[in-house]
């Protein structure tokens, strides 16, 4: 019955759709006759197809014949009846005579198509990134906590498993919060072992988070215990590739470490939070939480109970934080909490980037519209006669409106088309230069909303454009209808052609300036110090535990050792925290230590400590400041000692050399009698989260006097390039032992690039974008300045007649282009400085009034403008003085 | 008479039939479209062709019978005078075509 009902509507409308082709006076009729034809086909054999064609095929023959039958019918024809096939034989007009112009036609055509092209493909970028809804049940009631130090104000990246535990016990504004930490696992294929990434997630995830499981279920209350069989639920993606869709995967086993996993269910595709992962595993209470209950390492999602709103969670967050610091001083000193929504933690830092891109390709679309509006304007004026004649014959002002939008809508249509063309077969290039971790970035497709939105910005381009061009044309029939001379007129036309080339190089200077900004921030960023030099060093990360699940010395060295053999490695070292380690590829393992310089538990400080061997500080490039570095002497039941870098011997003793310094280190849980450790050398600082990261005080000891963790990363110095190595290395250690799985392997420089890869690709496309606006300026005012030499042909040449000198005339028309640059600049200046508030946050070591930028942009700009004013100049100095006064070409 | 004239020399074979089902008393397009067995898109153009001509003339259908029956009015077509005029010269040009193309027997020749 629905089904029919939508057969008859969507009948109905296509009956709306073929009604404009018959003529006005036979249409209502022609609409009767056919919802009765179509309603009595119902009954009948004929298929529905046959009357839909027949409708518009009967639609079409009507139109043809619309004189005659109305003539049989006995109706009036009236004055406008030809409304449709007035716009075919427009349109059919329109594309003759744009043949005839191919060089107009094929401008317009390529700028509208680089303008909806480049704002359809960022609105693709904003539509998957921004706009299409997170994979998440109601997902404004979803929130992430983390600690926070109230003392200096620096953000966790999660919340220790403790603190997290206790805040969901005692919150009432909160339903279900739990906790989730990345874990490797070792996978055993045929002759080598896999690592598997994945997530161990507490009770109450699934129900924080609202996902459930798309085959089998969710993990039982009981399984959260521990102790019991081991389950996993796997990704969508895990389970197609390794399990080939198998629609009975729930039971089968998965081993990984030598345990057995049972699975219990698959994920639905689009999930993967807290990230990308193969296996969410469920994350019984660990022996050792509470002794990390001051190491923030984990990640903590929430969801807010009926009615309570993120001010009502956040206040209570604070209150819990106090008791929190109040009943675990030795932890929690100084810690707060805060919530944010999901949906701001995981987009907050894409979004004003994503919005101001998309803001500058809006300008970009805006000085296209301007440019092709300036070119029809010129047209239009050559057309002058044409339109003259049209109005002597009696052509309305609507008609020669109409004239003006078929024309514009036409070339928008196929240059818009042609963009959006680019765009979807550009769809797979945008997903690879969009930076890694860019939520919704593999989901990159031109969808219905992208359509719609490449629909509206080509129509409201060819709206605007044949706009601005109708009133120019329905201007000229005014003056013709006063008698106006034809140089009013033009002088009118020549304005607004005027404004809209001091529009573009408006709008080009602001996106010049944008970009400039962007690329000094850049090269300020680059030419930080790094501390050490990523190049030809390699990073290969492992996770080396004994069976008895404790770090395995023995075999890491035996891996190093291994590792050192293989052609082209010059030096190989290890160390706990990797700089650069971006928690993607490579995990960050670094760990914060509560020690104190004078053994007085009061006096503590809070600091990075890395667990390296005696060769790292040489592998990594690390220059000695003072004293020495390890060596083989420092082992495990020799003098403990430490090194420390330029930063923490600054801070806290004031000097460079503080070998011989003590350092007593508390242990984690905070309580029991500290290790005192010699301070024997000072090494250079290092940024340890890309080149944006200030030098933090850091102290490296010796991995094998304290053997905290299995997990290490391998710095291999070579002689030959790291892509290189990559193989070799890693054949090393199956060599040495066939069940370790090798985490991760990347080169420094590629590492320390991903720290960068967000602002390389901001700062590259606002200056792609702006080159383009810049390009598209010089344009306009090329194809401004070529028309006015044109249209002062006869001026030029009374000049030249009267012994006008090059010069002179090169001067008149340079200077024109000039002035317009020069209000063109002072209106860009005045809109960089709006951009600058918006792009603040987003530079780096410069000012947003960087008097340089400002000075470069606008130098260059005039320059161009220049160049686009002086083609045209020097084309007029060569043209013939007589021809051109005698009108001939 | 404006719009398309139709020689009736070369009357195609989907007009002859449908002047001819207009001939046996059929007056609706659907109707036309069943006995003939040609399509939607075929039987209406020609019938718009024919009323241009001339040769068939239409009308709404009382929209109180149409009531009364309880379906929407529709359009009644009819062979006009012009119209039966031709509809016989009209099928013998058809058949004196195709018979010189030995597409149909002569009369009297028998069953080919």
């Amino acid at each position: 019955m629905i089904g029919a009902r939508v057969v008859g509507a969507l009948l109905r409308l296509w009956l709306a759709l073929c009604a404009p082709l018959v003529p006005r006076a036979l249409r209502s009729e022609w609409r009767r006759e056919w919802t009765a034809e179509i309603g009595a086909a119902q009954h009948s054999p004929v298929r529905r197809s046959q009357m839909v064609v027949g409708a518009l095929r009967d639609a079409i023959a009507t139109r043809r014949l619309g004189p005659s039958l109305a003539n049989a019918r006995g109706l009036p024809r009236s004055p406008d009846s030809e409304t449709f096939s007035g716009v075919w034989t427009e349109v059919r007009q329109t594309v003759r005579a744009l043949g005839r112009s191919p060089g107009f036609t094929t401008v317009y055509i390529v700028t509208m198509a680089v303008g909806v092209g480049a704002a359809t493909a960022m609105f693709t970028s904003v539509n998957a990134v921004l706009i299409r809804p997170l994979p998440f049940d109601r997902v404004d009631r979803i929130v992430v906590i983390r600690q926070t130090d109230t003392r200096d104000g620096t953000v966790s990246e999660g919340i220790s498993a403790a603190n997290m535990r206790d805040v969901a016990a005692a919150s009432r504004t909160l339903t279900h919060g739990a906790v989730a930490n990345v874990f490797g696992h070792s996978l055993q294929e045929e002759d080598r072992a896999l690592s598997i990434r994945g997530w161990a997630v507490s009770t109450g995830f699934f129900e924080a988070t609202g996902v459930e499981a798309q085959l089998g279920r969710t993990f039982l209350p009981t399984e959260y215990e521990g102790g019991r069989d081991a389950v996993a639920l796997l990704s969508d993606g895990f389970w197609r590739s390794r399990f080939a869709s198998d629609p009975d995967v729930v039971g089968r086993t998965l081993l990984m470490d030598g345990l057995s996993y049972t699975v219990v269910g698959v994920l639905p595709a689009d999930f993967a939070y807290p990230s990308d992962g193969l296996v969410w595993l469920p994350r019984a209470p660990r022996s050792w939480d509470e002794d990390v209950r001051g190491s923030p390492r984990l990640r903590a999602v929430a969801r807010m109970a009926s009615g309570a709103t993120l001010t009502d969670v956040q206040a209570e967050l604070d209150r819990i934080a106090a008791d929190l610091a109040r009943v675990h001083p030795e932890a929690n000193q100084g810690l707060g909490l805060k919530a944010t929504s999901l949906r701001d933690d995981a987009l907050g830092h894409v979004r004003t980037p994503l919005l101001l891109l998309f803001g500058a390709v809006l300008l970009v679309l805006l000085v296209a519209v301007a440019n092709v509006t300036g070119l029809q304007l010129a047209r239009a004026a050559n057309r002058g006669h044409e339109y003259a004649l049209r109005s002597a014959l009696g052509a309305g002002r609507g008609r020669l409106l109409r004239l003006a939008f078929v024309e514009s809508a036409l070339l928008a249509t196929v240059g818009g088309g042609l963009g959006v063309l680019a765009t979807w077969l550009g769809t797979d290039l945008l997903r690879t230069v969009m930076p890694a971790g860019t939520p919704g970035a593999g989901d990159l497709t031109v969808d219905l909303p992208v359509a719609a939105f490449a629909l509206l910005v080509t129509f409201g381009s060819s709206l605007v454009a044949g706009g601005i061009v109708a009133l120019g044309v329905s201007r000229r029939r005014a003056d013709i209808g006063r008698g106006a001379r034809g140089s009013t007129e033009a002088r009118n036309r020549r304005t607004l052609r005027d404004h809209l080339v001091v529009t573009e190089i408006a709008l080009a200077l602001t996106l010049a300036v944008g970009a400039g900004l962007l690329l000094r921030s850049l090269d300020t960023l680059l030419d930080n110090q790094l501390g050490f030099d990523p190049e030809r060093r390699l990073a290969v990360q492992v996770f080396a535990y004994t069976a008895q699940d404790r770090p395995d010395m023995e075999r890491i060295r035996a891996f190093r050792d291994a590792i050192a053999e293989v052609p082209g490695v010059r030096s190989v070292g290890f160390t706990t925290a990797i700089p650069g380690a971006d928690d993607r590829v490579v995990e960050a393992m670094d760990h914060v230590i509560s020690l104190s310089l004078d053994a007085s538990p009061n006096t503590r400080h809070d600091v990075r400590v890395s667990d390296i061997d005696e060769e790292y500080p040489a592998a990594l490039g690390l220059n000695v400041l003072a004293g020495r570095t390890f060596t083989s002497l420092d082992e495990k039941d020799g003098t403990a000692v430490a090194l420390v870098n330029e930063a923490f011997a600054r801070r806290y003793f004031g000097e460079t050399d503080v070998t011989g310094g003590r350092l007593s280190f508390y242990p984690r849980s905070g309580s029991g009698t500290p290790q005192t450790l010699t301070v024997v050398g000072v090494v250079s600082d290092v940024r340890v989260r890309g080149f944006e990261s200030p030098p933090v005080p850091e102290v490296y000891r010796p991995l094998i006097q304290t053997v905290t963790t299995g997990g290490v990363t391998f710095v291999v110095e070579g002689s030959i390039p790291p892509g290189d190595l990559l193989l070799p290395v890693q054949e090393a250690i199956w060599a040495t032992d066939r069940s370790q799985a090798v985490w991760a392997a990347q080169s420094l420089s590629d590492l320390m690039a991903g720290w960068t890869q967000r602002r390389r690709f901001d700062t590259a496309l606002l200056t792609f974008f702006a080159g383009l606006a810049v390009g598209l300026a010089a344009i306009g005012l090329y194809g401004l300045m070529a028309f006015s030499v044109e249209q002062r042909a006869q001026e030029m040449g009374i000049r030249r007649a009267l012994g006008g000198q090059s010069a002179g005339i090169v001067r008149l028309v340079v200077g024109r282009g000039i002035r317009l640059a020069v209000l063109g600049v002072v209106m860009g200046l005045a809109g960089s400085l709006v951009l600058s508030r918006v792009l603040g946050g987003m530079l780096y070591g410069v000012s947003p009034l960087d008097p340089a930028t400002l000075a470069t942009a606008s130098g260059g700009v005039l320059l161009l403008a220049g160049l686009a004013a002086y083609g045209p100049a020097r084309r007029a100095t060569r043209a013939d003085p007589m021809q051109t006064l005698s009108g001939r070409p | 008479m404006g719009g398309e004239a139709t020689d009736i020399r070369t009357v195609t074979y989907n007009e002859l039939l449908v002047l001819q089902a207009l001939g046996t008393g059929s007056e609706y397009g659907l109707e036309i479209m069943s006995l003939t067995g040609l399509s939607a898109g075929t039987v209406y153009p020609i019938l718009r062709r024919f009323e241009a001509t001339g040769f068939v003339s239409s009308r709404m259908e009382d929209a109180a019978v149409a009531h009364r029956n309880g379906r929407p009015a529709r359009r009644i077509h009819a062979l006009s005078g012009d119209g039966r005029a031709v509809l016989q010269p009209a099928r013998e040009a058809f058949l004196a075509r195709h018979r010189a193309m030995g597409l149909v027997p002569s009369p009297g020749s028998g069953t080919p």
